[in-house]
């Protein structure tokens, strides 16, 4: 009897024990899969923490003719976006602050499906340095801030 | 010897054809209208013990006992009338010894049902609290997965931010609070399961309750019991039902 008794604790810890082992297991499977302090990769975040997205590639000066009468030279400074470090193909436009006086605009890639983008800009001067603060777009909101120097040489 | 043989055989034959008539004259019918009308016996001069509607009794007085299984024995007589029918109308009493012995008997039975069948209830909607506490749980862990993959494709910093501002935490504190629901439904679940059992295995050792019964045993005292090939003395004897 005593024995019967024991063996019916037995089992009954036995049961609970496995129980709550079983529920803690299931518990652990459906853990939080997001640690927002880790999520940071995307590129199009602003809080990205990634490596560089942007590249500078070259400025230079171009000459424009309009109807054939009005001709005048503008700076293009050409950089490229780092797609590889995309985590999923997307299209976007790159918002670029002319930190020489202020003006901001809109670029599209340039040709379209590359990742180059070219900014032109009529007041240059050569030899002074021009810093271009970039930033991914997509939605009229933007991503991290970076910054490209280069200096127009003759 | 012949001769007195022939003799004695005439001599019953005229005594059965002429006192044929009146030994009828001399017995009278008596009929049992007794409750419970399925199972009760009855006892005539203390000695004959039977169990019919209808009897044919010799005239004058009669002793009886009735008894029923779970009912009183009741003794008491009746004058039979030469020639005449008799109607005899009885409710048996309830034994008080059943009476208290179905009380017990029904507890138990009660007793036992409440033991093993309401834990197992429980069990069983504890199980289903359980499954549906997963269900939410593993709802709320998808629903934050998606959010990953969301940011993961996502090219609009706006939507970004919104996700990991508002939607993600909002969708950790379902995840949290489905996992406080789960936690609590299978420790309670585990806990009931394990009272199930334990109850089953107790509730298996409880004593079913035994009715003696006395009652029958008076009753079946020793007593001759006709029946077609001429009868049997029997001898009483009290087995414990359950």
């Amino acid at each position: 009897m005593v024995r019967g008794n024991e063996h019916t604790d037995t089992m009954r810890y036995l049961i609970i024990i496995l129980g709550l082992g079983a529920s803690l297991f299931l518990a652990g499977c459906r853990k939080d899969p997001i640690d927002l302090s880790e999520l940071h990769d995307n590129p199009f975040d602003p809080d990205f923490d990634g490596p560089a997205m942007f590249s500078f590639d070259t400025t230079y000066i171009e000459t424009v003719v309009a109807d054939t009468i009005i001709t005048y030279q503008r700076q293009v400074v050409q950089f490229h976006v780092h797609d590889e470090h995309f985590l999923s193909a997307a299209s976007y436009y790159v918002q670029v602050t002319d930190l020489s006086n202020g003006e901001q605009v809109i670029l599209g890639q340039y040709p379209v499906g590359s990742h180059v983008f070219r900014y032109r800009k009529t007041d240059f001067a050569v030899g002074q340095e021009l810093c271009l603060q970039l930033r991914l777009s997509n939605d009229l909101s933007y991503g991290r801030p970076e910054t490209i120097c280069c200096t127009l040489v003759e | 010897m012949t001769m007195d043989r022939a003799g004695l055989f005439a001599s019953l034959l005229l005594f059965s054809l002429g006192m044929g008539p009146a030994l009828a004259q001399t017995s009278g019918t008596l009929r049992l209208l007794i409750d419970p009308g399925d199972s009760f016996e009855f006892v005539v001069d203390h000695a004959y013990r039977m169990q019919q509607r209808e009897v044919t009794l010799s005239g004058g007085h009669h002793a009886l006992s009735f008894w029923a299984p779970g009912r009183s024995v009741i003794d008491t007589g009746v004058i039979i009338v030469p020639g005449s029918a008799v109607q005899f109308v009885l409710r048996l009493p309830h034994d008080p010894a059943f009476v208290t012995y179905r009380k017990a008997h029904d507890k138990w039975r009660s007793d036992k049902h409440l033991a093993r069948y309401v834990p197992a209830l429980a069990s069983a909607g504890g199980l289903t609290w359980t499954v549906l506490a997963y269900a939410h749980m593993d709802k709320a862990y998808r629903t934050l997965q998606d959010d990953k993959e969301v940011y993961r494709t996502s090219s609009a910093p706006r939507s970004i931010r919104t996700l990991k501002e508002e939607t993600i935490p909002d969708h950790q504190k379902d995840l949290r609070r489905a996992r406080t629901g789960f936690a609590i439904a299978s420790g309670l679940t585990a806990i009931t399961l394990g009272a199930t059992v334990w109850l089953w295995h107790r509730s298996g050792n409880w004593r079913e309750p035994v009715f003696e019964d006395r009652q029958k045993a008076r009753f079946e005292g020793l007593t001759w019991l006709p029946d077609d090939h001429g009868g049997v003395w029997c001898a009483g004897m009290s087995i414990p039902i359950r």
